[in-house]
């Protein structure tokens, strides 16, 4: 039966809980999916026990966290694979002078890009930085390792990182929380010959460092900060695998019945070296098992080079994983079916025929989504004006789909703007257009218009601003604070324009006609021209509906509708279709009663009702 | 034994997976389960693995599910390869089309024919319209509850009802009286579908 203390978690609460229970004190955080639910665990559990609360983007984070553990604060900072790239500014000086606390870096890998725009690894960065990681492969060592990462960082006084991927953090399991750690505030002690990172100190922080980074190769050692277990004998195959990967090795190894001895390092970098060569005495044929780069593999080819070991790598130019997506259990088990010359069954697949019954179904925006409106009158208003549009990442990045087809590029968090500015000075015949949502413009899209205003270019900026930062599941941002309760404080992003010398004007994009006659007057003006879209989430709309009893309306088709699809086209709804009589129907389970369809219809044929 | 839960972004179909997955939890089973949906827009397709044994990963590999419940036909014919041949689907038959789709002219196909290549499988399937079921106990909301009901009543999830009962009134107190009258007509209908 069931042990009383165990409970139910997702990787990412498990993380949370491990922080707090690890005597982390202050926390800071830049949304990002597959990291977001740390800190919004933090916030909802622990806020009594530490200052936790997002920051404007990952550096800011970084360096809060960072600030914190120098002045003796236990503290932690997440974001997800890409965060960490804003982020590394900080991090690679603080990588050579350390904290006086304990600082855990928490970053959440994205494998098979399910919410990135890349597919980053970044152990690389903690080879790179000389940053310690830890990688759990479950639900209770991401518990267990948060806890862990904070003492490591706090006995070294560097930071430590904890990295997490997309299956972990939301994988759902069981775990057996542990008595939380009281750990002691030390008093501010200052140090500028060490936090003054001027080249002089500098210099002497890296041979510092290096001496710290040979203790701990030495410490982890002895440590034994792995696992190890046999499959069958275990006599005949040495396995290295770690995180998520190692999840997978474990079933299709047992599955195949390999006589394997298993190592799974939870700290991966630095390595358990000893063990491994160790080891080797024993194993003439090592299998990697490793998501994306080969990361322990080279690490083990070196060793194998250095320590003159008579070891056979099997790894990733032998197929077992790919460079590329993630791992799944029939992949690995082809694989290693496959080198091994194993029998094994292909899972049965569908036939081409029975697959064209699939129609297709991406994330799509929701029904009123105020975006949608947006792109509607966008559209309408540049239809003659040859437009670029630089994206950004948002919900509305889902704009790139048909209807919309509104966006030309999306690299980056904040890129749109200097884009856009590059594209109006470049290519002027084309009417430059960036889009950015609001809590984008906080995060990196401040310092694109003071490069575009100060450059003077010719751009029109639309800031698609729903009050919420929503493709991350509605956290705050500085100009829309959830919370009356909290200590935030509200900013302006039309007065932080204005102050920039941009020509600004608001308006609610629901309003058809209007957001398209400031489009043309925008047009009309050089120079910056931001206009700020402004209507909140339709998640929004309708939870705010909920708690105060209020109906949202309903839209109804009449007899006036002859099927002309103006409604349906251009809008691409979700509760919007054409029904077998060619007439418009609409889903009132769907609805979100935001009545911007009726809007566009010229044969009153849409009707506004009460539920 | 292994469960997908899919349907479409909105469906509440996490909710479902974490409420089964709590059931085992709380019947003093090891589980273990994922979600896999893109962004977290609503009408995309969600697919959540739970797996009730001694596996690790927390993917359910092609081939080796036991059941799938999908709140939408074409979902779980998306996810049919996951199936053990013999296996079981309970679907919803209410069909969504998503947007996109429509705005690249593509028809829903015929339902008949996503539940012959499921048969075909060959799989056991149980169909139902939960969204008419919940109008005519003239309730507000409890789908995915009607569903868990006929999941329940297969006899395969090896826990007591008592404790599946208890946690849904805990779950939702104010809500016990409605939810529980959704799980018990899942019951009714799979009693229905296996006399006719
Ligand atoms: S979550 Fe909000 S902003 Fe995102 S698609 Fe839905 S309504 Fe639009
Ligand atoms: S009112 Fe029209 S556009 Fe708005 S959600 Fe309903 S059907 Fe969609």
């Amino acid at each position: 039966m069931k042990k009383t203390n165990t409970i139910t978690l997702l990787g990412n609460e498990a993380i949370a809980y491990g922080l707090a229970d690890g005597g982390v004190r202050f926390a800071s955080a830049y949304p990002g999916t597959p990291s977001t639910e740390i800190m919004e665990t933090l916030i909802k559990k622990f806020k009594t026990r530490m200052n936790a609360d997002w920051a404007s983007n990952e550096a800011v984070a970084m360096e809060e966290a960072a600030a914190a553990a120098i002045a003796g604060t236990d503290s932690a900072v997440m974001m997800k694979s890409v965060g960490l790239n804003v982020a590394m500014d900080p991090l690679m000086t603080l990588a050579l002078m350390g904290v006086t606390s304990a600082m855990v870096i928490v970053v959440g890998d994205d494998p098979g890009m399910h919410s990135s725009q890349n597919e980053q690894d970044n152990r690389n960065i903690s080879k790179f930085s000389g940053i310690p990681m830890f990688e759990p492969s479950s639900i209770q060592e991401c518990y267990d390792f948060a806890r862990e990462a904070v003492q490591f960082s706090r006995k070294f006084k560097i930071p430590v990182f904890l990295r997490s991927v997309t299956r972990i953090s939301h994988e759902m399991g069981q775990l057996e929380l542990s008595p939380p750690v009281v750990n002691d505030i030390e008093p501010y002690e200052r140090d500028p010959s060490r936090f003054v990172s001027i080249p002089g100190n500098a210099r002497k922080n890296k041979s510092r460092m290096m001496k710290i980074q040979r203790e701990i190769d030495e410490y982890v050692q002895e440590k034994k900060y792995y696992r190890e277990y046999k499959i069958g004998k275990g006599n005949e195959y040495l396995v290295i695998t770690s995180g998520s990967s190692s999840t997978f090795a474990h079933d299709a190894l047992s599955y195949f019945g390999f006589n394997a001895h298993v190592l799974v390092p939870g700290l991966i970098n630095p390595f358990p070296s000893n063990r491994f060569v160790e080891l080797c005495s024993d194993y003439e044929n090592v299998i990697v098992i490793e998501e994306l780069d080969p990361f322990i593999e080279e690490k083990i080819t070196i060793l194998a080079y250095k320590n003159k070991l008579n070891i056979n790598i099997i790894g990733k130019d032998q197929g077992i994983t790919s460079i590329e997506g993630e791992i799944t259990g029939e992949i690995l088990m082809e694989n290693l079916a496959r080198y091994f010359n194993l029998e094994h069954e292909i899972p049965k697949t569908l036939t081409a025929d029975q697959k064209a019954l699939l129609k297709i179904r991406p994330p799509v925006l929701c029904p009123g989504c105020p975006h949608r409106s947006s792109y509607v009158a966008i559209k309408k208003a540049l239809r003659k004006d040859q437009p670029i549009y630089s994206n950004d990442i948002g919900c509305y990045a889902l704009g790139f789909l048909p209807p919309h087809n509104t966006a030309d590029t999306l690299v980056a968090m904040g890129a749109s703007i200097p884009m856009a500015t590059a594209i109006a000075i470049s290519r002027p015949e084309h009417t430059s257009v960036a889009m950015i949502g609001d809590s984008t413009f906080w995060h990196s899209g401040v310092s694109g218009i003071t490069n575009a205003v100060w450059k003077g270019a010719n751009l029109l900026v639309i800031v698609l601003d729903n009050l919420a930062t929503a493709m991350t599941g509605d956290q705050p941002n500085p100009s829309a604070n959830k919370d009356p309760e909290d200590s935030l404080v509200d900013l302006s992003i039309e007065e932080t324009c204005k102050g920039m010398g941009a020509w600004v004007r608001v308006i609610n994009p629901m309003e058809y006609k209007d957001t398209q006659r400031l489009i043309d007057e925008a047009k009309a003006i050089k120079g910056v021209k931001v206009l700020i879209l402004r209507e909140p989430c339709a998640l929004n709309v309708v939870k705010e509906a909920k708690i105060k009893k209020v109906k949202l309306p309903l839209i109804a088709i009449n007899d006036n509708c002859n099927g002309c699809k103006l409604c349906i086209t251009p809008l691409g709804c979700p509760a919007l279709s054409l029904n077998e009589d060619n007439i418009a129907e609409v889903d009132p389970e769907l609805c979100n009663g935001c009545t911007f369809c009726q809007k566009l219809c010229n044969r009153d044929a849409i009707e506004v009702v009460s539920r | 034994m292994n469960i997908i839960i899919t349907g479409v972004g909105g469906q509440g179909t996490v909710s479902l997976g974490h409420l089964i997955g709590n059931i085992a939890h709380n019947s003093g089973l090891r589980m273990i389960a994922a979600e896999t949906h893109g962004m977290s827009q609503r009408g995309g397709s969600v697919i959540f693995h739970l797996k009730i044994g001694d596996e690790r990963s927390p993917l359910i590999a092609k081939g080796q599910a036991d059941v799938i419940i999908s709140g939408e036909p074409m979902e779980a014919l998306r996810v049919l390869e996951f199936l053990k041949p013999n296996g079981v689907v309970i679907t919803n038959t209410h069909t969504i089309l998503s947007p996109v789709a429509v705005q690249l002219g593509m028809n829903y196909p015929d339902i008949l024919d996503i539940y012959r290549v499921i048969e075909e499988w060959p799989a056991k399937l149980y169909t139902l319209n939960t969204g008419e079921i919940i109008r005519r106990l003239d309730i507000p909301r409890g789908e995915n509850l009607v569903l868990l009901g006929v999941f329940m009543k297969l006899g395969i999830f090896q826990v007591s009802a008592d404790t599946v009962e208890q946690m849904i009134i805990n779950r939702w107190p104010k809500f016990a009286e409605n939810n529980l009258k959704a799980l018990h007509a899942g019951y009714d209908v799979l009693s229905e579908q296996i006399t006719n």
